[in-house]
């Protein structure tokens, strides 16, 4: 019995030194470079970390596409993916300042990674990339390509973001689209008129009251003489403050204005976004304004009903109309790649038509990438004409150097009467990007 | 020297939970209080330098500092209040023999182990002005006139949540002092029936003193709670709308996701501070005067 029991113990001792040896050697496989079978390409691993949240349809397409022809390709991918929002961001970060780097990253933007991580200089420069032909210069410069050097390549679509209509609406009420403010609130009492609510906020999201607000500094770039990249950099060094961005200020007023006299929802506060789309596509709203989301989740939520939604620009004042941009994400290659070169071509890869086409069939969008072509609904349709005329700019908050914290919250404050007046909901941001310059010892801030 | 073995024996057991206690809980507190005077944005090292004093002057001139603190006083006693006087209420209805009185002790703290996110969830669900069940039900029964924007009325919406944290925690509170009135033996009860002590003078000068210990864990846990509430807030309003809701846990959070590390850190520590100013003279207080069974 004793004998037994040791031969037992000895036999369970050897299968768990023999586990362990197995884990050990998956884990050998699962570093950077792995080779293959004799006679074969060397297909060499990478591995590459991204949030959960990014995970969609098109890099699911294209991971598969890669994987099953990795022999032809020389290369394949291991996709890690984390959790993502603030948590992920501090992962990331922890990441970035230990050095514990993927061979490639998917990140915002690397003006996010050199300022909130630290980390530009762990991202391998990929100037020279033949992909970069088919884009426009104009669509990398000061995100993608950034001091001089390009840092990354876009992944996943741009979303741009307009005032949303239901056209049934609009026809019904005898109106057309708005160029002008005056025009826009001469809309909103025929549509009123009918019965249906003008404009929809949903409040419930907070972030999404800051759309309609961002208008205001396009127009203040623009009358400047710049772009949102020209004023941020005034912004980013304290030699502008948002308070001083007439247009901004004015686009904050107005927002009010609108619920003021009564063309808003009168539960905005308790609406979601999801609340939004449903009354937008059901007609029970004329307008709203959001990105290109709005369009992709109406298409996926009341397929029969996208074709009755159109996108135009926020009207201002002027008339002189831009729509804000979202750059897509940006996929960048670590210092830790240990075949630079090969990482190159992968990024090359992924960046060039046949990749994005691929992701693009899988989850359709504008891209950058000026040959792929993609189903698109038709209000996103009518935003990207507007981009493909030159009126758009990127998105402020992609190119803050500091975070001016959550624009919603004075917005909320001021719109339930808690600030008084619009300028305040613009200084509330230059404490908050005051605060976190001097937390960051920048000299511009005294 | 058996003594002394046996004395070995019992701090070698205790090793493990001791560096478990420094690792995770004295190293990151005094990290924390380290921390509260270096001036530092996100993980940026190279940026970070001795701050002195910096960060806690920074809290106290946060703009929404004076809400926060306003808020999170009221919420603390709002909400200790009502926990201990419906928590006391309800131990003293079940704290005898009933048909129904097992159940009824379930049903009252089923509340306090559903989790937070999902009771946020169901509260916003609920009170939402023009779809909420609980404005569907006062309209339905002709009291369309007290239906409110329970969540959204900047001056209402504090009260509701405070509503919100009673409904969950009252339950909780009468299992704490339930347990206190169990430990009260029946003689004293049986010599005041003798006396012909009627239930109030029983209760004033039996349940209440003898329950002090109890209530006195209670009221603390309650104040505590209610000064450092986070998770409610988060999941029902998330501060807002607006600032509206705002309280010293949402502050801190804001502190921290900005990347304002230190000022975050030097926040907790003044949250600690303020609890600890108030925990603990009220806690010393009831103690003196708790008797003797």
């Amino acid at each position: 019995m004793k004998k037994s029991r040791k031969w037992l113990a000895m036999g369970l001792a050897f299968s768990m030194i023999a586990g362990l040896t197995g884990c050990g050697g998956s884990s050998t496989a699962s570093k950077s470079v792995s080779t293959g079978s004799k006679g074969d390409m060397e297909v060499k691993t990478f591995r590459v970390l991204m949030y959960t949240d990014w995970y969609k349809a098109g890099w699911q397409a294209l991971e598969q596409h890669i994987n099953e022809n990795s022999k032809e390709l020389g290369f394949k991918l291991e996709i890690s993916k984390i959790q993502g929002g603030s948590q992920g961001d501090q992962v990331l970060q922890t990441k970035f300042a230990t050095d514990d780097l993927p061979d490639i990253i998917q990140v915002y933007k690397p003006q996010w990674v050199e300022s909130y991580a630290n980390g530009l200089d762990k991202l391998v420069d990929l100037t020279g990339l033949e992909c970069v032909s088919e884009y426009d210069e104009k669509a990398l410069d000061g995100t993608f390509k950034y001091n001089g050097k390009l840092y990354a390549v876009p992944i996943d679509s741009v979303v741009l973001s307009g005032v949303f209509y239901n056209k049934k609406v609009f026809e019904k009420a005898g109106v057309k689209i708005p160029q002008t403010w005056d025009e826009l609130l001469a809309v909103c009492e025929k549509v009123k008129a009918q019965g249906v609510t003008p404009v929809y906020y949903s409040g419930k999201d907070a972030w999404s009251v800051q759309p309609p607000t961002i208008s205001g500094l396009l127009n203040d770039a623009k009358e400047k003489g710049t772009d949102t990249f020209g004023l941020m950099e005034q912004i980013n060094t304290n030699k502008l403050k948002y308070a001083d961005c007439t247009n901004f200020v004015g686009s904050i007023e107005k927002t009010k204005n609108l619920i003021d006299l009564g063309y808003v929802n009168e539960t905005y506060l308790s609406d979601t976004v999801d609340n939004a789309h449903q009354a937008l596509a059901n007609g029970e709203c004329a307008m709203y304004i959001n990105g290109t989301w709005c369009a992709d989740n109406i298409n996926k939520k009341f397929p029969d009903k996208i074709d009755d939604i159109g996108a135009f620009a926020i009207p201002t004042t002027s008339g002189d109309n831009y729509i804000n941009m979202f750059t897509p994400y940006s996929l960048a290659l670590t210092t830790n790649c240990k075949d630079p070169e090969l990482g190159k071509k992968v990024l090359n890869y992924i960046a060039s038509k046949e990749a994005q086409q691929i992701y693009a069939d899988a989850q359709p969008g504008v891209y950058l990438n000026k040959n792929v072509t993609s189903d698109i609904p038709k209000a996103t349709e009518d935003l990207k004409k507007i981009m493909d005329n030159g009126k758009s700019m990127t998105d402020w908050e992609e190119i803050n150097k500091y975070a001016y914290g959550n624009l919603s919250e004075p917005l909320l404050n001021y719109y339930t009467g808690m600030l008084k007046d619009a300028k305040e909901v613009a200084q509330a941001l230059d404490q908050e990007t005051e605060r976190n310059a001097k937390a960051q010892g920048d000299s511009n801030w005294k | 020297m058996h003594s002394t073995t046996l004395k070995r024996y019992s701090y070698t057991l205790a090793i493990p939970g001791l560096l478990l206690y420094i690792l995770f809980f004295i190293i990151p507190a005094v990290g924390g209080l380290a921390l509260s005077f270096v001036k530092i944005l996100g993980f940026n090292l190279s940026s970070a330098r001795f701050g002195g004093l910096q960060n806690y002057v920074d809290v106290f001139t946060q703009p929404n500092m004076r809400r926060a603190i306003g808020n999170s006083f009221i919420f603390a006693l709002v909400t200790t209040i009502f926990k201990m006087g419906i928590g006391l209420s309800l131990a003293i209805a079940l704290n005898r023999k009933m048909a129904l009185t097992n159940a009824l002790r379930t049903v009252f703290f089923l509340p306090a182990v559903i989790n937070t996110v999902a009771v946020g969830l169901i509260f916003s669900s609920l009170l939402h002005p023009s779809n909420g069940l609980v404005n569907g039900f006062l309209r339905a029964v002709g009291l369309g006139g007290l239906a409110q924007s329970w969540l959204v009325d900047t001056n209402l919406a504090i009260f509701s949540v405070c509503a919100i944290e009673i409904w969950k925690w009252s339950g909780f509170t009468m299992v704490i002092l339930l347990s206190g009135m169990q430990t009260i033996g029946r003689d004293y009860y049986e010599a005041a029936e003798i006396d012909g002590a009627d239930g109030v003078t029983r209760f004033k000068y039996i349940t209440f003193p003898l329950l002090l210990p109890a209530f006195n864990n209670a009221l603390i846990l309650s104040i505590i709670g209610g000064l450092k509430v986070f998770d409610l807030i988060q999941a029902t309003t998330q501060g807002g709308p607006g600032s509206a809701t705002e309280v010293f846990g949402t502050l801190i959070y804001k502190s921290f996701g900005a990347g304002r590390l230190g000022e975050g850190c030097a926040a907790s520590i003044i949250l600690a501070v303020v609890i600890a100013g108030i925990a603990l003279p009220a806690y010393k207080y009831i103690a003196n005067r708790e008797v003797e069974m």
